[in-house]
């Protein structure tokens, strides 16, 4: 073997994918050359090197984030019946499929046409989730205007454009944003969830495209002068209101919470 | 707890940090943490599909995969990678400089993060290999079922990938040396430098 073959099987045997007798004829071939000999301990230790600087620990609150995700994915896995009874009744009840997929909640809408109805419905259903799982997509930040920059920037870096509509004056404050891949129709979509600064309440808040939802049905009522759609699901208040080229979206917690944001009805 | 889980989680954990690890290669730190999140829920949903003593880090990884070509993939990708499965890249490349033992020693000392810039520069599919096999430490045949590609791509991938990155990391850490060698090839002039 001269040093042109040698070379043409240098990945080859440093990956360990030569067969008993190539391998030995590389070998008496380093043996004898100690150019290639050089060569072949430098590309092993440039891999060696390139693949010990890239290791990375896998940050804890991932971990955490993990071990989380499992707990709310085991108590879908061990009751499955439920779990599909549940998700048929809301899925037939409002034409929508909720599934409790990964942490970011993933709406799916299988109709060509949705309606504001079956949106309330499953916004109530993420709502309610959203609610309980303390904040486990939470953005960190330090509140008012710039946890709102912070949110802007995160949904900037996943692609969303997204509406960011704060009820402060209102006192609620964003608490944390989320990012669902396969949103409505296929699309991004983002949910920014805003905790009441003092009590326990939770507005949760997305945009979708007016052309991906009707603007009807529901109640009439006004928030600040302007025509909302109002909807009540289980309990709690769900707001739709043409916003630019948008629907934004707002689930408050009861009719009270909805009458403290300054939603009047007709 | 269930046992269930119990061996799920003795599998899965010790392998986060290497599947954060390559994940942070292919997308950026945020994407790469709802990747490694949404592997590890699929991973668990079809825990009870996983064949009991086949390789489980290879079954992950092929997980991993999956979700980031059907998701995480950049949208705009413009016509496919090119395929160099056609060329025969095992042949020696006159042009192909290898690192020897003194090169690595001495780039160990100037490297800095020039090994994760180069390997960020890689085209996608080419980066993906790589990773699987220098991070990974899967054989080409796992790579080529983890990818779900023949092996003869996976060896055409992997080898133009470190082709592209010894020149990187060539140009990174000698640039005197190929300005220099630049200088000389010009001195000697057109049809001078054989």
């Amino acid at each position: 073997m001269n040093c042109t073959e040698a070379k043409r099987y240098l990945d080859l045997f440093l990956d360990g994918e030569l067969d008993v007798e190539q391998n030995l004829k590389v070998l008496e071939h380093l043996n004898l050359c100690t150019c290639c000999s050089k060569i072949f301990d430098g590309e092993k230790a440039l891999t060696a090197e390139i693949a010990r600087q890239g290791a990375e620990c896998c940050p804890e609150q991932l971990k955490q984030r993990c071990a989380m995700a499992l707990d709310h994915e085991g108590r879908v896995a061990w009751r499955p019946w439920a779990a599909a009874a549940a998700m048929l009744a809301i899925g037939v009840a409002i034409g929508w499929f909720i599934r409790p997929a990964s942490v970011p909640v993933i709406v799916q809408l299988p109709a060509p046409n949705g309606t504001a109805a079956s949106l309330a419905g499953s916004l109530v259903g993420i709502h309610n989730a959203n609610r309980t799982r303390a904040g486990a997509m939470a953005v960190s930040a330090t509140g008012g205007e710039a946890r709102k920059a912070e949110l802007a920037a995160f949904y900037k870096s996943k692609g969303v454009e997204a509406c960011l509509h704060c009820m402060e004056r209102r006192g609620y404050r964003f608490s944390s944003g989320e990012v669902w891949k396969d949103g409505v129709r296929g699309r991004m979509v983002c949910l920014t969830t805003q905790v009441s600064t003092d009590h326990d309440a939770v507005l949760t808040h997305t945009t979708v495209g007016a052309g991906d939802i009707s603007f009807t049905g529901g109640a009439e009522a006004t928030w600040d002068q302007r025509p909302v759609r109002v909807f009540t699901v289980d309990g709690r208040v769900v707001i739709l209101e043409q916003c630019g080229p948008h629907i934004c979206v707002f689930v408050a917690d009861s009719p009270a919470e909805a009458e403290k944001l300054g939603i009047a009805m007709k | 707890m269930s046992s269930v889980r119990r061996t799920f989680e003795e599998l899965a954990y010790p392998l986060l940090d290497v599947l954060y690890a390559t994940a942070a290669r292919m997308t950026d730190r945020s994407s790469a943490e709802d990747l490694v999140q949404e592997t590890m829920i699929k991973a668990w949903r079809n825990f009870d599909r996983f064949e009991q003593g086949t390789n489980f880090k290879a079954w992950m990884f092929r997980i991993m995969t999956n979700t980031y070509i059907s998701s995480y993939r950049k949208k705009a990708r413009g016509p496919m990678v090119y395929d160099f499965s056609e060329v025969d890249v095992a042949a020696p490349d006159a042009e192909m400089r290898y690192f020897s033992i003194e090169d690595t020693e001495l780039l160990k000392e100037k490297l800095g993060d020039e090994a994760k810039r180069a390997i960020e520069k890689l085209p996608e599919d080419f980066r993906l290999i790589f990773l699987l096999s220098t991070f990974g430490d899967f054989a080409y045949k796992e790579i080529a079922e983890i990818v779900g590609i023949p092996i003869g791509t996976v060896m055409s991938r992997l080898f133009r990938a470190r082709k592209i990155l010894r020149q990187e990391l060539a140009q990174a850490v000698r640039p005197f040396d190929s300005a220099a060698e630049r200088l000389r090839s010009r001195q000697a002039g057109p049809g001078g430098a054989a």
